[in-house]
């Protein structure tokens, strides 16, 4: 089960288009979003700005006004103090100043400001009338004769009045203009920012869309990955079990006719049918172990607990692969130790092909010398399962490696040693489904020993 | 001296030829019945040493038969071996026959049956 997890983990690798449409989705997103809050910030700046010019422009106008206002009450104050004037000429002066602070005052404000055309004429209106206040100032001071002066003083307030009103227009003018300018602003603003709320809204939905898309894609993708290993396990399961029947046909007619049940061979023919068995012994360990591994993954294989003789564990696998053996000039023995019960716990079947595998195994990784079953008792509560084999050996390294599946000691190996690749992983897995540990030792060049610990569980 | 008589009751052609020649081998006679209404019939016949009984057959399935073997009296001493693949089955069966084979059955595991079939058998003749 572990091994389809793993399975099902590489399958979620995601290939470069999901990848993109993940970034692409992440993207649009963050510039949804920044869209928005920059423009509404750069917006409010520009709206602050608006409204300081504004209102830094109308204090000025209002300074101004202010000025005016205080030039024509002293004008009056002169006025009707003219019957009797203590000290006219300071007086004078006071109004001097006066003037001379309304027209620098006039200059700087129409200077400063560009006033809209429609405001043109009251500010050229504004700075007529200032130039002529400012004579009068000039030939008030040149003329002595107070009559003079009380007419200059009175044409002097009526200037005034007019410099007065005409500043007044101006302010309202310029309040009336700026609150439409205000107005025109907040609502240009209100829009745009609508417009951008808007778009981020949509580019959110957008990607959002996106991403379920994206989610939806990858889960029936998942789920197509999870029913086609599970067809695939299916239909291995079905080949495998249709392909054993055959199997075990050819290989009771072999093994008969070498026997001679259908009359006596010649030597070459012999051989022959034995060349056939062995082969077929092969196919159907191969065949086996695709079952189980099958069956494994789809969590069917179940494993029967049941008496069997020790005897006849060693008795089936001799007789399966004596005939392998003996073609290599190899020695195949077998002990069980006298402390070993008659009988034994466990499924026979799978203890068979735990033991095919791995005394196939070697076998074929064995050039000369013997290979030796044998089964003992390490403690009371244990039984061992054990192979030893005088063959190439496997590196430290390379020891752990050889229980996953598929794998050879070099892969280059596959060809001059065939199989499938799958007999130790399926060793390791049916012995560790039967509450069993296998163990490796090895010396390269000299051999190695395989052993599985059983839990001892006797008949009653 | 006469040799005891196996009925392989197995509609499988390949694996009932591989019984025949196993049990030939190891001194048995043998007849192939391959279709369960013929087995129902045989059972009028005289008795064998032993049956081979495969479960899954056309017409009459295998646990009929078997129930029919043991109401047939003159079936009584004969050794029921009942062979198939399907291990639940063969868990629900148990006590019912003198021994039961998972299939696949290897020829070795024949022979040794044979042998020790045969010995019973001339105990008990």
């Amino acid at each position: 089960m572990t091994d389809k997890k793993k399975l099902l983990k590489n399958r979620w690798m995601l290939t470069p288009v999901e990848i993109a449409g993940i970034v692409l989705f992440i993207l649009l997103t963050i510039s949804g979003v920044v869209v928005s809050v920059q423009d509404a910030l750069q917006l409010r700046r520009a709206l602050d700005l608006n409204l300081t010019q504004t209102i830094i422009l109308n204090q000025g106008i209002v300074n101004l006004q202010r000025e005016v206002q205080l030039t024509h009450k002293e004008v009056l104050r002169l006025l009707g103090n003219l019957d009797n004037p203590p000290k006219p000429i300071t007086r004078f002066d006071f109004v001097k100043i006066q003037v001379n602070n309304l027209v620098t005052q006039v200059e700087s404000q129409t200077r400063t400001y560009a006033f809209p055309e429609t405001d043109l004429a009251i500010v050229h209106e504004i700075e007529g009338e200032t130039a002529v206040i400012d004579r009068m100032i000039a030939s008030l001071d040149e003329s002595n004769s107070p009559t003079l002066q009380a007419v200059t003083l009175k044409s002097l307030d009526s200037q005034l009045d007019g410099l007065e009103s005409s500043i007044k227009q101006l302010v309202d003018r310029q309040a009336t203009l700026q609150r439409e300018e205000i107005i025109q602003t907040r609502d240009s603003l209100t829009a745009s920012q609508r417009t951008d709320v808007i778009v981020g809204i949509v580019v959110t939905i957008l990607s959002f869309a996106l991403a379920n898309l994206f989610r939806r894609t990858l889960t029936s993708r998942l789920q197509q990955v999870v029913e086609s290993d599970r067809l695939k396990g299916q239909l291995l399961a079905n080949v495998s079990h249709e392909l054993r029947t055959p199997i075990n046909a050819i290989q009771g007619y072999s093994q008969l006719m070498s026997e001679g049940a259908y009359g006596d061979l010649s030597d070459k023919q012999k051989t022959t049918v034995q060349r056939v068995l062995i082969n077929t012994t092969q196919l159907k360990g191969m065949v086996d172990n695709l079952l189980d591994r099958a069956q494994m993954e789809q969590g069917k294989l179940t494993l029967r607990k049941e008496p069997f003789v020790p005897a006849d564990l060693i008795e089936s696998t001799h007789s399966a692969l004596n005939i392998l053996a003996s073609t290599k000039n190899l020695e195949l023995t077998s002990e069980i130790t006298p402390d070993v019960p008659t009988a034994l716990n466990g499924d026979m079947l799978r203890l068979q092909q735990i033991l095919f595998n791995l005394v196939s195994n070697a076998i074929k990784f064995t050039e000369k010398g013997s290979v030796h079953i044998r089964i003992s008792l390490p403690d009371k509560e244990h039984w061992a399962l054990q192979v030893t084999d005088t063959g190439i050996g496997i590196t430290p390294e390379k020891q752990t490696q050889v229980f996953a599946p598929f794998w050879q000691v070099d892969s280059s190996a596959t060809r001059h040693y065939r199989g499938s690749g799958l007999g130790l992983s399926i060793v390791k897995q049916l012995s560790e489904l039967m509450g069993g540990s296998v163990s490796l030792t090895s010396q390269p060049e000299k051999g190695s020993t395989f052993t599985i610990i059983f839990p001892l569980e006797t008949q009653k | 001296m006469n040799k005891p008589l196996a009925l392989i009751i197995e509609d499988d052609y390949d694996l009932s030829e591989i019984f025949s020649a196993a049990l030939q081998r190891d001194e048995f006679e043998t007849e192939i019945i391959r279709d369960g209404r013929d087995a129902i019939e045989r059972l009028k016949g005289p008795a064998p040493a032993i049956v081979v009984l495969d479960l899954h057959l056309p017409y009459v399935d295998g646990a009929t038969i078997l129930k029919q073997i043991h109401a047939t009296e003159s079936f009584s001493s004969t050794a029921i071996i009942v062979a198939t693949a399907d291990a639940q089955q063969a868990d629900s069966l148990q006590g019912q026959a003198d021994l039961i084979l998972l299939k696949p059955v290897g020829v070795n595991q024949l022979h040794e049956l044979a042998k020790r079939l045969l010995i019973r058998w001339r105990q008990n003749t």
